[in-house]
């Protein structure tokens, strides 16, 4: 009995260790990103019905206020007065989103976060647009602030985003004052680093980052965020360089996509 | 009372868990960090169920968890696992289960668990964050999940 049990957890880390050395020589595989399909359905739903509830609770607890200090008149008043705010809110999100759109030629559409990622490993966003939408992978994702990524996977209805901060992904950018160019790369726990500066460039705190666009995936001058540190080395021939980018992945509600350069050739 | 149901009430039941624990791992954060309520089911399998019964249970869980990250599939499988593995011998041995043991338990292997998940990223991917940074994630994770697992009294 004791045999066959170690036999069957010798099996299974085996097949794991299989699996993990396949994907780690040809790649992840794909089809297994289906899996999470019905639960990106289930998450949007949580989202919208979660969304739905705060908005209740919000204005029942206004009402409740109110009820309490004015009358019913003045009452109403009050609560088409907030609702007026958060439309008048909501507009004035909308038109710059409109108004970056407008200056933005590479725009594809506009899209909603609508899960993050289960474990604190992998800085990925999922978003309520896919390829139906006209997002494809590898295609910049904007947001007011800056750059948030790059999408990572895409299917009809949904896609996932790499971050920036991801150890994975890569940014060719440049600094905006001083036109250095350098690679900004991901140190995960929402930090990246700028690699690639020799030792004897001049980097100043605060400098901000922009994209320079030379590696053909994000458009050029997207801001990315600002430099927080700088090291350098005495045997070293590069600096090391800690940026702190402009998105908060943890507060990220509505991002744009943008065809890359490569695309509008 | 699960053992009861009907095949198919236990397969929707478990489906349910799963996916509300899932769900509330991408949308739950504390401070800024993932707490892991996956692995506090993974440990009431791993617990209650024979080894044949929770290791393909937590491989589901593992794989759900590895495709949502849309990289690599297989480190929560092998964690997970792992999790199984290791509980089924300590459940073998003469040790009493008190909550207090079935909550230092937990927080060992959370911190396996999070070690697993970290080195086999590192390993077949890339390096996910700094190694400080993962071990005070991971710690932070292992508090809370023991505290949860003390809270619950889950023995075997």
């Amino acid at each position: 009995m004791f045999k066959k049990k170690t036999l069957f957890f010798l099996f299974y880390i085996l097949t794991t260790f299989l699996l993990l050395t396949y994907q780690g020589v040809k790649g992840p595989i794909e089809p297994f990103y289906y899996i999470n399909y019905p639960l990106n359905y289930i998450n949007e739903t949580v989202s919208f019905t979660f969304n739905k509830i705060k908005e209740y609770l919000k204005t029942s607890t206004v009402i409740r206020e109110e009820n309490e200090r004015v009358k019913e008149e003045l009452r109403t008043l009050k609560i088409k007065h907030q609702l007026y705010e958060e439309v008048l809110k909501e507009n004035e999100r909308l038109k710059e989103l409109l108004s970056f759109k407008d200056s933005v030629i590479n725009y594809v559409t506009t899209a909603k976060v609508i899960a993050g990622n289960p474990n604190n490993w992998n800085y990925t966003l999922t978003l309520d647009k896919g390829s139906l939408d006209g997002i494809k992978k590898d295609m910049a994702v904007n947001t007011l602030n800056g750059l948030a990524g790059k999408i990572l996977y895409v299917n009809r209805h949904y896609s996932t985003v790499l971050l920036i901060t991801d150890p994975n992904s890569s940014v060719a950018v440049r600094q905006r004052e001083s036109r250095i160019n350098g690679i900004l790369s991901g140190k995960g726990m929402y930090k990246c680093e700028l690699k690639y500066i020799p030792n004897d460039e001049d980097v100043e705190i605060g400098e901000e980052l922009i994209t320079s666009g030379l590696d053909s995936l994000y458009p050029s001058g997207i801001p990315v965020g600002r430099i927080k540190s700088v090291r350098k080395g005495t045997g070293d021939f590069f600096q090391t360089i800690s940026v702190e980018p402009y998105i908060d992945p943890l507060t990220l509600e509505e991002v744009m996509i943008l065809r890359n350069d490569r695309e509008d050739e | 009372m699960i053992e009861k149901m009907s095949r198919v009430k236990r397969f929707f039941l478990w489906f349910s868990i799963v996916t509300v624990v899932v769900l509330a791992d991408t949308h739950i954060n504390i401070a800024g960090f993932k707490p892991n309520l996956a692995f506090i089911l993974v440990y009431y399998i791993a617990v209650s169920k024979e080894p044949a019964k929770a290791l393909p249970l937590v491989a589901i869980i593992g794989l759900i968890l590895d495709s949502i990250s849309s990289k690599i599939i297989g480190p929560n499988i092998l964690s997970k696992g792992l999790v199984v593995i290791s509980t089924s011998f300590i459940k073998s041995g003469v040790l009493i289960w008190t909550p207090m043991f079935s909550s230092l338990l937990g927080f060992v292997l959370t911190v396996i668990d999070g070690f697993v998940v970290y080195s086999s990223l590192v390993v077949f991917s890339t390096i996910p964050s700094e190694l400080r940074y993962a071990l005070y994630v991971i710690l932070i994770q292992a508090i809370i999940n023991s505290t949860v697992i003390f809270s619950l009294k889950i023995r075997k």
